[in-house]
This record gives C-alpha cells, structure tokens and sequence, in this order.
C-alpha cells in the first residue's frame, strides 16, 4: 500500500462517522524506485489531503514533511522529488490500518489492503 | 435400483402344497424357466438336450394324461439370434422334485462354463408364467368373489379394529425400502416393478386371477382375497416357504381400519360429491405465475428460505414468512418480532417484487389479509395434518404456483381430496378452516380421475390473518425496501461467486490475464481520461485492467472480494503480459489492490476521478445489490467523474454462450494442477480430466442496465447521469458520469 492510495482509504465500517484516516501501523517497509513525473505529482498534489499525507508519512517513519505545502516550492523540482517519493516509492508491505472511529484492525499482508467485512459490522446500516 | 425377482419352483413341505382349489388350471402343469443374457444359447440348448433324464416324479403327472408319470425330458425352445433359451421341464411348480431340477440344472449350467455377458454379470433364471398354457378350463361354478375390496366402512374405530377382512398384508418384500421419494423414481420403472411383483406373486401363491395391490412404496404388498380361509391357505403357505429364496417375510391379516392406510392412493374421483362448507377453489385464479414462480425458485431467492424448527423435529420443507413470522415451536406468530435474516417485515404490496400483484389482488377482496407464509415442496415433500392456528382468523387463503398437488381434508372418517393446479385458488372458511383439517400426503405420485399424476416442484402462497388474542385483526405491516437489508451477502453469491473466484484463481489468471485480453471499449474508456486520474477498478480480480490504466498515467486502485485473486496480480516472473506492462511502467512490482466487497467499498468520499466495473454486476443477485453497488461509485466518484460499466447480456450472438434465463450457474474447466494447494474438499466437479466449478450470474436484459443506474438517485448530492449505452460482444454497457444535484432555491 503507497501512501498515495492510503490517502484515499477509509474504513468501511458502517458505524463509522467517516472512518477517515486510517491509522497505520508498518510492520514491513518497502521502498522502491520509480520513474519520477512531475506533471503527475503536481496533479496529485493539488487533490491530496495534506495533513492526512503529513500524519501518514510519518506513521512510516518519514517524518521530514512539512505541515502545509510551502507555497514557494510548488515548482521546486527537489521538493516534488521528494514529494513523489513519499506518495509512489514508500509500500506498506505489512501491517495494520486502524479506523479512527470505531478502533477496527485492517491487516495488510503482501501489499493488500483486507477490507472485508464480518456479516456482523454489515447490518443496522444506516446510510 | 431396478431389482428383479427370480423365483424359481417354490418348495413347500413334502411332498407337495395342496393347490388352490378355485384355480381353474388343471393341478399340474410343467415349469416354464427362461435362461437370459446367453452369448451363446445354442450351446447350453445342445447340453441340456444331452443331460441324462432324471427319474419320473410320482407326484407329477404328464399334462397329456392323467395317469402315467411325466417324461423327464427337457423340451428347450430357442429363437434363432435371441440371447435367451426356455426350459419346459415337465413337473409341475409345486413340486419339490421340481426345484430339485431346476436347482441342478441351474447348477449344472453355472459350472458348466456358460458364458453370460461380457461384464461378468451371471445367467438370468426366470420363471415364467403361464404363456404357453393351454388356455383355463372355466369353473362349472363362479369364483365366490366379485368385489376384492371391501366397502371402506363409517365404523367407529374400536369395532372397526376387531373386524378382520380378506385381504392380507405381506411386509418384507425385495423393494422395501425402494424409495419412491428419491428424485430418481421414474413412474414407468415403478410400473415395470410392480408388474413384475405382482406376477410372481401370482405364479408362486398360485392366485393368477386374484387382486394384489401394492402401495406406492412397494415394502408391503395386499392380497385380497375370496374369504378369510383364502387368507389363512395363502398366509400358511407364505409361512411355509412358498416365495422362496424370499425369507423374512411377514403376514398378517389386515383389519378393517387398515383399508384406510391402504387406500392412501384415492382417486380425487372417490370424494367428488363431497363438499365441504367453507371451501371454495377457483381454478386459474392467476393466469400467469411465472413470474412469481420463478422468482421464488430463482438461485438468488432460495437463498432466503430457511429450516424452521417444530415440535418434534424440523418443518422438511422450506418456507418464509411475510407480516408476521410464525413459530412452529409456539404454534403462534411472533407478536414482538421486529424483522432478521431472511425474515421481511412486511407483505409486498404495489409492484415491489414479481409477486406483488397475488398480494394486491387478494387484499382488494379481503382486506383483513395481513400475513403470508410461501412453502417450497420439493416431489415428495408434503405436510402434516392440521387446523391452523389461532392465532390466525378466517379466511385462509391459499395459491398455488407451480406443479400439480392433491391435497387431502379429514374431518374425523370422512375425506376430501382436492386436486390443485398451477394457478388455482382455494380459499377457506367456516367449517372447512375450522373443523376440516387438511395436509398433503409425502409421495412422488397423485392419483386424479384414474391418472397417476407426477409431482414437480411447486410453492405455495398461504394468505392469512394474524389476529390478537382477543380475536382483533392485527395491523398491516407494508413491504419498505430497504436498500441496507440486502448489504448482508447471500448464500448464493458466497458460493457461486467468493468461493468460487477464491478457488479457480490460478487457472482463472491463467486463461484470461496472462494473455491479457481486455474488453477494446473499456480500454477506449481508459485512454479517453484525464491524465494522472485517479481511477478506481472496482472488481479488480487479478488486476488485468490496471495495467491500462498505468499506462496512461493515471494511478489506479483495485478492489476484489477475491483475496486469491488479488495475489496474482503483477505476479513477478514469467511471460506475464501484465507483468511486461507493469515493467514498461515501472510503478513498481504490484499495483495497488484491497481486498473489499463492491458493496462497501473502503475509499474516500468524492476521491476517484473514474471508477470501472467490469463484469461484477452481473454476479449480484438482487436488485437493492445492484443498486448498492452503483451508489457507492457515485459516492467514491468527484462530480464530473466518469464511470464505465459493463457485464453479460442475456442476448448472445452465435458464439458459445447460449443462457437459459437470466439467473444462470457457469461452469468454468480447471485443470487440476491449478487446484493444488487448495485445501480438501475443493468441490467441483469431474469432466474427464478438467473439474468443472460453477459460478453464480444474474445476465441483463436490454435496458436492465440503464433501470439499475436510475434506482440509484441521490448520493452525497450527486447523481448519475448515463453518457452512453449499448450492447458489445455480448455484454451491456454504460457509460455514466456523476453530477451534481442542483439545489432549488
């Protein structure tokens, strides 16, 4: 799991108010080296929850980001750089997401992400 | 579990059993044996032919005269190219000479080394009846007999239970146990067994002109007979070894009120001028009940039926409950009960499922009707004997779908049989609700207007009042679909859909990823986006899609219920077409998936720039699934975001695929290899050397689709709007894209 993808992820949990973020607990880090695009990262970056990617990088041990986006480095081809690398490069191998509502465990074992549900946690669903 | 009864010259005590003096045949007569499935009857002719003759039996005269004792030769009669011989030995059948003969004779050719067929089954013995006789000297006198069957009698039970009748009851039979409820009873077989117990049974007691009747389950057999002598002759004779090699066998003689067991098989014609107050029945009250039949034996529906427990045990058939749920432990409707599993709150009414429309028709003319309870009986299946509870008031209404069943009303000796059709109506009140009760004999047959009827599967609507203790008719609960009830994933679709994806992955990505096959619309759909989109693959599976996705730059997140599945995808190593694409990439070894159910999906509110649903509709099985499915992509999508989905149509062209209806199984071949590691009990099943797995569809019909995509309504503010519709090899598709609902001022 990137952290590009957790900033995406919510618990699914219906008694969940929004399930959203989901805490991580790494276990198992992979870092890989990919092909940097900066017209991907500068899309990414105008959508992605900051503050979430922020609390998120540093559940990984990334701890070097800054609070809000500097505005003066949106162009700096060393900060997407980096910025590119905490979103694509850091895989959560295994470990836990932890919903921030109701305390549920998802495990993440390989690389994916287990959000299936016991029948239990599916009925009283209010919408 | 066709059985044959091979009887041969039956035994009795020496020398021989006194005859049947009302047989109109003359007393001795010779032995007819067939000898079957030779492949080479002219040799065991030619052998017989050359056995020495056996000494002349004393007690067997030769049927040319009177007095002088048989010839002991064998007269053989042999069809040129039949594969069977027939024995005339010239003894008569009760004789014990005579089964001494057939005995040595039958052991004689078995070590002899004739050959039977080729599988190694053994020589066929039968004994014949009188086909080759001379034709029955009439008796100077008639038989004292007409009538075989006594009148069924109004007597009270405990005299009735001391009167004795003639006829007899032998239990023990070869086809006790021949279990006619087994799905593959077949009518004509069991007329073939029955025609061929009777005629033994003839030869042997010597009662050729006598009646035998043999309930439908074949263990026990009726003789009835021309007095009570008769039976004792007949039963003493039974006693002494007459149906031999049949041993264990039971007689008894039947009283009075047996007749009434033995009779269950009455003719609907015997009670026709019967009437009973309070039952009404129209036929074809409902002239199309497809829908609503199919739709209660639909795979997706079955899944909601349930085993209720009872007094005793368990109800075999399978029911549901509507308005009002009734306890078969209590005898009484829940009054408390506030909707589970497989239970629904109220009664359809208003077109909410394919059977809303019995509902509304019967409440147009009784109002009162607040409860329904639907029974599925399998052939065989039937239901006790009773009055309904109290609980419920009158009228009771009751429709049947589906095939033909006699149903049986008893109100102390007296009997009713009804014969209900696919469509018909039968309504009851007054005495026939209260003081008739009624129920449905278990057996596969019916017998109407002397024609044995088959049962086929058949379900049954029973409208009913739920009333108060004090006699009030309890308030109507309306059917509300709420589209969270149907979240809970059924049966069918754990089965024929998780499980199966979880064991068929390996040769699943095998036959369709590896190659890297994709539907040309969807990935037209994918180059058409917006670069760097973040696009969502709902139903990922082992993740085919991904790759297109990647290469156009965007960034795509996959979902599957299928764990197994998941793990192949961007499985490294090997001519892997997806594997190549993700190299070509380079966004590392494995995309991005998680394991999730369509319907609960674990992304963000408004986060996808485009979702794709390739074939995953059409493994859900209801329509509130359907729909789900479709809201939460709306709620994962931003407004202005695109989706694209696709599943199988019902209308194929050519091709392979040819669907029966639209809820369907389709098998899918594994090669066992690929089953390897899966555990035991893996299931499926054999087609030569491939396993064969099915898995669970729901195909769409034109402008199904589209129907679905408009149920979904209004999401988080947003709505769908339908950008393009159509039908591509074989699947229906649509484009859609989220909008946002425009407030009014």
């Amino acid at each position: 799991m990137k952290l590009l993808t957790h900033n995406h992820l919510r618990s699914n949990v219906r008694t969940a108010t929004t399930g959203y973020p989901l805490i991580i607990t790494p276990t198992e880090i992979r870092v890989t080296d990919t092909e940097y695009n900066d017209k991907f990262v500068k899309h990414v970056m105008q959508n992605v929850n900051w503050p979430v990617l922020v609390q998120a990088a540093s559940q990984c041990g990334i701890t070097t980001l800054p609070p809000t986006i500097p505005p003066n480095l949106t162009s700096d081809t060393s900060f997407l750089q980096a910025l590119h690398h905490v979103l694509v490069n850091v895989n959560v191998v295994s470990g836990v997401l932890k919903c921030p509502d109701t305390g549920r465990e998802f495990s993440i074992r390989d690389g994916i992400c287990d959000f299936m549900l016991e029948e239990e946690e599916c009925e009283n669903v209010k919408i | 579990m066709a059985r044959s009864i091979t009887l041969l010259a039956p035994p009795t005590s020496p020398p021989y059993a006194p005859l049947n003096p009302h047989s109109p045949y003359p007393l001795h007569r010779p032995t007819f044996v067939s000898v079957q499935k030779l492949s080479t009857p002219e040799h065991l002719k030619a052998f017989l032919l050359d056995l020495p003759p056996s000494s002349p039996c004393p007690c067997c005269p030769s049927s040319s005269s009177s007095s002088s004792p048989a010839s002991e030769e064998l007269k053989i009669y042999h069809k040129k190219n039949n594969k069977s011989i027939v024995i005339e030995i010239p003894h008569a059948m009760n004789c014990i000479n005579c089964k001494s003969i057939c005995d040595r004779l039958k052991e004689v050719t078995s070590s002899g080394g004739f050959e039977g067929r080729k599988d190694g089954s053994p020589l066929k013995w039968r004994y014949l009846g009188s086909a080759n006789l001379p034709p029955p000297v009439p008796p100077s006198t008639p038989p004292p007999f007409n009538l075989p069957w006594p009148k069924f009698n109004l007597l009270p039970k405990f005299i009735a239970s001391l009167v004795p009748t003639n006829v007899i009851q032998i239990k023990g039979l070869p086809g006790q146990g021949y279990n006619l409820l087994s799905s593959s009873c077949d009518v004509t077989t069991f007329s073939g067994e029955l025609a061929g117990l009777k005629r033994s049974l003839k030869i042997a007691l010597d009662l050729s002109f006598y009646q035998v009747f043999v309930p439908q389950r074949l263990d026990k057999v009726y003789l009835a007979l021309p007095s009570i002598q008769e039976c004792e002759r007949v039963k003493k004779l039974i006693d002494e070894g007459a149906l031999e090699p049949l041993d264990n066998l039971e007689t008894s003689f039947v009283r009075e009120r047996e007749i009434a067991e033995v009779k269950a098989m009455e003719d609907t014609e015997s009670t026709k001028d019967v009437v009973i107050p309070g039952l009404t029945i129209v036929k074809k009250w409902v002239e199309d009940t497809s829908l609503a039949f199919n739709y209660f034996t639909s795979p997706a529906c079955t899944a909601w039926f349930s085993q209720q427990r009872k007094r005793g045990g368990v109800v075999s058939r399978k029911v549901i409950h509507y308005g009002y749920v009734f306890d078969y432990v209590a005898n009484d409707i829940l009054r408390e009960y506030e909707g589970g599993a497989g239970v629904l709150e109220g009664l359809p009414v208003e077109e909410q499922t394919p059977w809303s429309f019995v509902t509304d028709k019967i409440r147009s003319s009784h109002p009162d009707v607040n409860q329904c309870t639907v029974n599925s009986y399998l052939p065989g299946q039937g239901i006790g004997h009773h009055i309904d509870a109290t609980g419920f008031g009158e009228p009771l209404i009751s429709v049947s779908l589906g095939g033909s069943i006699v149903m049986e009303f008893r109100k102390g000796p007296l009997r009713k049989f009804v014969f209900l059709e696919d469509g018909d109506m039968m309504s009851l009140t007054d005495s026939a609700r209260w003081e008739w009760s009624h129920g449905i004999n278990s057996r596969m047959t019916d017998l109407v207007n002397n024609k044995v009827v088959k049962r086929e599967r058949r379900v049954s609507l029973t409208y009913r009042v739920a009333v108060t203790k004090e006699k009030e008719v309890m308030p109507f609960r309306p059917y509300v679909a709420k589209v969270e009830d149907f979240v809970k994933t059924p049966v069918v679709e754990l089965e024929g859909v998780k499980e199966f994806y979880n064991k068929v992955a390996e040769q699943w990505h095998h036959t369709r990823s590896k190659r890297g096959i994709l539907w040309p619309r969807c990935v037209e759909f994918l180059n058409n986006l917006e670069k760097y989109s973040i696009v969502a693959d709902v139903g990922c599976g082992d993740g085919k899609y991904l790759p297109a996705i990647f290469k156009n730059g965007c960034f795509g997140i996959g979902c599957d219920i299928s764990v197994e599945l998941l793990k192949l995808c961007g499985k490294s190593g090997g001519p892997d077409v997806m594997q190549q694409e993700y190299d070509k990439t380079s966004w590392a070894e494995r995309p991005e998936v998680a394991a999730a159910d369509c319907l609960r999906l674990p992304l963000r509110t408004s986060s996808c720039d485009a979702a794709i649903c390739i074939a995953v509709m059409h493994h859900l099985s209801t329509l509130p699934r359907r729909i789900m499915c479709l809201k939460e992509i709306l709620r994962i999508l931003r407004v202005g975001g695109k989706a694209d989905v696709q599943a199988w149509a019902l209308e194929q062209e050519g091709g392979k695929r040819r669907f029966g209806g639209q809820e369907v199984y389709v098998p899918f071949k594994v090669q066992p290899k690929y089953l390897e590691g899966k555990g035991s009990g893996v299931g499926g099943e054999d087609d030569g050397d491939l396993i064969s797995f099915d898995r669970y569809c729901h195909v769409y019909t034109e402008g199904e689709l589209e129907k679905v995509v408009e149920e979904v309504g209004v999401v988080d503010g947003k709505r769908w709007e339908i950008e393009g519709k159509g039908w591509d090899a074989g699947n229906w598709w649509v484009r859609i894209r989220c909008v946002e609902v425009k407030k009014l001022k």
